[in-house]
């Protein structure tokens, strides 16, 4: 690896492996590189990269072609219901096709519960024995109506905890992940705000408070823009002992909204785009890279595994699909109101439409360990940094990588 | 007319907790051995019959839960207090339906009911007063770990799972299906296996010999669990154990 060596993911990270030398490293930095560190701590891991806009990057960044984002297509039309049913057809097809094999990761929330939804409503019995469900305790307790009356007996169940990615594949499953659920309707970056905005509100100074008040709990209504939150979004995105973090952060994602090519106007339309732009690549590669010790990472990314939601037809719904009632419609208990439609539609739990809130099933995860003594240290998904173009893995305690990651983040100037 | 359940202060619910009455060290240990009380607690009725449970692998034991006009004990004299009438208690004698070693809850009522006799002419001797002292602060140390365990599982069990499988999906998990009890290595769980000490442990030493054993064997949980439990018993984390480095061989699982 030499300094001009171009990366298409990469990853700041504070997970006890890692710490050591981001913090080692820090001091030495200019303001540039120590935001890009700070935002590690706070967002953790920090891993955006633009589609859309200027977003700078301590080294060369190009954007794996899977992930590009389409054109904003204001005609756009289809349902949500509609994408999810074509969707299912591709699998149909598939099976029918070329009799592949699908290993579906389910975890019980609803972008994953979508995704089964789907191929019921849309396969045969038959071509179900091609799919088969690839899940946990979480998933069994985080929707048992669902476990009992849609998958328990009816499809192969492969426990999760104990198989990743490289394992389906070598099985010969194409594996279906509904990682990027919250790209297409916003993030829960924005759900903690808004169940907080009251605490922020007695942090903002007092001339600031009457007009925060006024237009408290409008957050999808286009005609506030999300502006006109800053003193909050400050008040969430604040850091310790660095009291000029947030407004660099503010100001940074400003200037990619700003030379972005779609209008962002609500405060969930600029959590949205944060996700569905500059942290949309971490959501499509993290099970490729993280979550897989064998199989190649390039075959993983572009065959091995599905990302469900990263069709361009999902993509042009979720971009013209804001502020109307299909993401959000105030609460935590309203987030993803299409999707939790399309789920009722079959399975009729009135308890999961109503109440069912985004859960941490990543964080949850990672209570179990990975099988991976066999895996030298300094090679296990915690010490590793991201991939290069060649999708080779990049690992923090090889010399090249520390020294690349050095010297782009002292050269790193702040350009926002 | 209201349903009972909508009335929930209303009923006989809440005589079973006594701190709802304002009352201090409400729910005892009584040992029909030595016809004493051996400790009081305020917190928690059924932390208290955990303890009673633990401690039944070394002396009988039974719960009491004292109504509302029979004042709290003090722990500092229990051991001189015992019930006036215990006939309705039935706790001595060759029914198995009850006298057992596994101790059970009962609720004592009216003034006067909880006397203060003296301490037991039984264990007046040396030695004897010497074990009843020893027993009575084994309780005590059994009544503060419980109660760290109860709160630090509350606080941290993230995927209580082996519970809810067993309780609530019969029949509907896989065979071999991984399913957690807590975030620890502990084979059975933090609180089975810590309450198995104690119910196995001769002593106090004993048993905080054995618990720093068991956390140095399993020792990949996360050291907030270790931190927040030795926090809450109330003593220094041993430094064997606040050395203790992650193995990071987790990461997060993509679904």
């Amino acid at each position: 690896m030499n300094k001009d060596t171009e990366i298409y993911f990469s990853s700041i990270i504070f997970n006890g492996y890692q710490d050591g030398f981001w913090n080692t490293l820090y001091p030495e930095l200019t303001e540039g590189g120590k935001f890009m560190i700070d935002l590690g701590r706070r967002i953790n891991p920090n891993r955006f990269v633009t589609r859309n806009g200027e977003w700078s990057l301590p080294w060369p960044q190009t954007l794996p072609p899977e992930f590009r984002m389409p054109e904003l297509d204001e005609n756009f039309s289809k349902s949500f219901e509609q994408v999810t049913d074509e969707r299912a057809q591709e699998i149909k097809h598939r099976i029918n096709k070329y009799d592949q094999h699908f290993a579906v990761m389910y975890s019980g929330g609803i972008d994953s519960t979508v995704i089964m939804a789907a191929l019921i409503k849309n396969l045969t019995l038959k071509e179900l024995e091609n799919v088969v469900v690839c899940a946990s305790s979480h998933a069994i307790v985080e929707n048992p109506y669902f476990w009992k009356h849609f998958i328990y007996g009816k499809f192969k169940i492969i426990d999760s905890a104990k198989t990743k990615y490289d394992d389906l594949i070598e099985k010969g499953y194409f594996a279906i992940t509904a990682d990027e659920g919250d790209c297409i309707f916003g993030t829960a970056l924005g759900l903690t705000l808004y169940t907080n905005y009251d605490h922020y509100l007695t942090k903002v100074s007092s001339d600031m408070r009457p007009r925060l008040e006024s237009i408290k709990g409008r957050f999808t209504d286009p005609s506030v823009h999300y502006s006109a939150y800053k003193d909050v979004i400050l008040e969430h995105f604040k850091i310790a002992n660095n009291p000029s973090f947030a407004e660099n952060f503010y100001n940074k994602f400003e200037k990619n909204i700003q030379t972005a090519s779609v209008k962002i106007n609500s405060l969930h339309d600029y959590f949205w785009w944060m996700i569905f732009n500059i942290k949309y690549l971490n959501c499509s590669v993290r099970g490729a890279i993280y979550y897989n010790d064998r199989t190649s990472v390039e075959y993983a990314i572009k065959l091995g595994i599905i990302n469900w939601f990263n069709g361009q037809d999902y993509q042009r719904w979720s971009m013209v699909n804001n502020n109307n009632g299909e993401k959000i419609i105030k609460g935590p208990a309203t987030y993803k109101m299409a999707a939790r439609r399309y789920i009722y539609d079959l399975d009729k739990n009135e308890w999961y439409f109503h109440f069912k809130i985004k859960l941490e099933s990543l964080g949850l995860s990672i209570i179990h360990d990975q099988n991976v003594e066999k895996i030298p240290v300094n090679m296990r998904p915690n010490a590793r940094f991201g991939i290069d173009t060649d999708y080779n893995l990049l690992y923090i305690d090889d010399p090249s990588v520390q020294e690349y990651i050095r010297y782009h983040l002292l050269n790193y100037q702040k350009d926002w | 007319m209201l349903k009972s359940w909508l009335k929930p202060l209303e009923g006989i619910v809440p005589a079973y907790y006594p701190l709802y009455f304002k009352k201090i060290n409400g729910h005892a240990i009584y040992l029909p051995g030595v016809d004493r009380f051996l400790l009081a607690d305020t917190f928690d009725p059924w932390i208290t019959l955990e303890v009673a449970e633990i401690l039944s692998s070394k002396v009988p034991t039974q719960v009491i839960l004292l109504g509302e006009g029979i004042p709290g004990l003090s722990n500092l004299t229990v051991l001189e207090h015992t019930i006036r009438d215990k006939t309705g208690l039935v706790i001595h004698g060759a029914n198995i339906l009850v006298a057992r070693q596994t101790p059970l809850v009962r609720k004592i009522q009216g003034e006067g009911s909880i006397v203060n006799v003296g301490w037991s002419d039984d264990y007046a001797s040396p030695e004897k007063r010497s074990i009843l002292l020893k027993l009575q602060e084994y309780g005590l140390f059994c009544l503060r770990i419980c109660h760290a365990l109860k709160i630090t599982e509350s606080m941290n069990n993230i995927v209580p799972h082996k519970k809810y499988m067993e309780d609530y999906f019969p029949g509907m998990v896989p065979q071999d299906f991984t399913v957690p009890i807590d975030q620890t290595e502990f084979p059975q769980g933090l609180g089975r296996e810590i309450k198995q000490i104690l119910y196995m442990a001769d002593s106090v030493t004993d048993a905080l010999t054995q618990i720093e054993k068991a956390w140095l064997e399993y020792s990949q949980a996360i050291p907030r669990i270790r931190e927040t439990f030795y926090k809450i018993v109330g003593i220094e984390m041993p430094a064997s154990l606040s050395v203790l480095a992650l193995k990071h061989n987790f990461t997060v699982r993509a679904v």
